[in-house]
């Protein structure tokens, strides 16, 4: 057996579920997309594959809120959220073309056992910049209720997004696809912000990654996050459960630190 | 090794690229042969990189050279439709091929300048169909309507696909899988779709899907998690791990199987 054989890896190559210590995709979606159209898109498939692999909590918003229809979108977390209260996180999504209705709409939410923000913005999409003042209530929100906030970036938005960092102390800014460009500058954010956290989930899986941040010195601000459903979590969870990193760190990666990043007290 | 499923790697390109070298990570025979280890991957199917950025037939003795010692990688030799020089016959380099232990072939037409589709490489594809040796080549260097030719024409040649992306339940994959028997998908770590081998399962069976890792550019441990964690039955997951490849193997260079 190789040495690098760790019970991540055991257990996986068993198709047995990751049951030891916490897991927390804090990066997933619900409801239909029109170019990745996954084959199921329930939230009862997403559950079951939860199962399978071991996820204990996955963090979603849906899709329809990338082209405009935030309520809808709620509306989809939210019945998944009445069916699996114990499973699934629910990110809120703003609206911002009608930026009056952001808040009427996050308290509603909120009520609902919504515990996070989406913002939907920056490179390939089509929204404005995280600096639109639209935005603006949003992030406003998560600070006056103690919200994280994950954020789609590719790099580019970083340049938008470190006064808003700054601006909003108290609210933790999940950068997801970390390391998809600029690696340098995700590393640098995460050091010098402790309130950012890195998310890492990457359709091309490149080889090495995860290792690459833990060797920069951020093991403790990275959250594994797979964003099914426009990927799978079971390639996504791979990448760090064969990472050539410590067991230990796999379990920040996988669960710890999430517990922090999305205010998890009683994962 | 614990006990697990011999998995064989149909996609593993070795060979440094001559393009930012420095920026890409390792793809030596002993860096594979390591990756296996670390991933408990028994086997591999290996193309060399060689023979798209230097030429083909070079590239297929550069290969045959670096796995000669290690029965556990696969070479995969690359063919274009005019054959090696000098005789420039297709059927003389696939029996050269096949004399040389290879029973598998790859194609990367935009590389090699000619058109994959039938009128330019029906012959090649003849002599593979007739030999029953799969012919492998990238997911995104044939269209969906070239592919759909190419298996209309040679409904018995056996035509993997590499390098399967997200495709999600595509509208032009699904069609091309229910027209064409003989049309294979090899996964890799690229093929990250939630309950996409399950949906692939469900509609299409056990038979047609193989394994990849991705190797050099991708965490083959993706590619096994993927796979590991699809829900798919034991016995199908058996099937993708290695048993539809190797059925595919045992049965090339048996001539015959035209209809």
């Amino acid at each position: 057996m190789s040495d690098k054989t760790d019970r991540f890896i055991k257990k996986c190559l068993k198709g047995k579920p990751i049951d030891f210590c916490l897991v927390v995709d804090a990066h997933g979606h619900l409801g239909p997309d029109a170019h990745f159209t996954p084959p199921d898109t329930s939230v009862e498939s997403v559950v079951a594959a939860m199962d399978r692999i071991g996820i204990d909590i996955h963090c979603v918003s849906a899709n329809p809120g990338i082209y405009g229809y935030a309520y809808r979108a709620n509306a989809i977390v939210e019945e998944a959220i009445r069916a699996y209260p114990d499973r699934i996180f629910g990110y809120m999504l703003p609206d911002d073309n009608v930026p009056d209705r952001i808040i009427p709409e996050f308290e509603k939410c909120l009520r609902a056992g919504f515990r996070g923000i989406k913002i939907w913005a920056g490179t390939g999409l089509p929204t404005r910049r995280y600096n639109h003042p639209h935005y603006k209530p949003a992030f406003e929100f998560a600070a006056a209720n103690h919200l994280p906030v994950l954020t789609h970036t590719w790099g580019e938005e970083l340049d938008d997004l470190e006064p808003i960092i700054r601006q909003f102390p108290s609210v933790n800014l999940i950068l997801a696809h970390a390391g998809s460009n600029q690696f340098d500058k995700y590393v640098r954010f995460a050091k010098e912000y402790p309130n950012v956290y890195l998310e890492t989930c990457f359709s091309l899986s490149p080889r090495g990654m995860i290792e690459k941040f833990v060797r920069a010195g951020v093991v403790d601000k990275i959250v594994w996050g797979s964003d099914a459903i426009f990927m799978g979590a079971a390639q996504q969870i791979g990448r760090v459960l064969f990472a050539d990193i410590s067991p230990e760190d796999k379990e920040k990666i996988l669960g710890l630190n999430a517990r922090k990043a999305l205010n998890l007290a009683s994962a | 090794m614990m006990d697990t499923f011999p998995f064989v790697a149909c996609d593993p390109l070795i060979g440094q690229t001559r393009m930012n070298p420095e920026d890409q990570p390792p793809s030596q025979v002993e860096d594979l042969l390591s990756e296996m280890r670390r991933l408990h991957i028994t086997k591999a199917i290996v193309r060399h990189r060689a023979c798209v950025e230097s030429a083909p037939y070079f590239g297929n003795q550069v290969l045959m050279d670096e796995v000669k010692d290690h029965p556990e990688l696969i070479p995969c030799w690359i063919l274009t439709p005019d054959g090696d020089a000098p005789e420039f016959n297709i059927k003389k380099t696939v029996s050269q091929m096949l004399k040389a232990g290879v029973k598998i072939a790859w194609i990367s037409p935009e590389e090699h300048i000619y058109s994959p589709k039938v009128w330019c490489s029906g012959n090649m594809y003849a002599v593979l169909q007739e030999y029953r040796i799969p012919l492998m080549v990238d997911y995104n260097r044939l269209h969906a309507d070239d592919i759909h030719h190419v298996c209309s024409a040679f409904p018995r040649l056996r035509l993997i696909l590499l390098n399967i992306p997200r495709v999600g339940r595509n509208r032009m994959l699904y069609p091309l899988l229910e027209k064409h028997d003989h049309l294979y998908l090899c996964f890799n770590p690229l093929f990250s779709v939630h309950d996409g081998y399950l949906d692939l399962y469900r509609n299409f069976g056990s038979k047609r899907w193989l394994f990849g890792i991705g190797y050099p550019q991708a965490e083959g441990g993706a590619g096994i998690a993927g796979l590991m964690y699809s829900g798919l039955p034991e016995d199908t997951i058996r099937a993708v791990a290695y048993e539809n490849i190797e059925r595919l193997l045992n049965k090339a260079g048996q001539r015959g199987d035209t209809k």
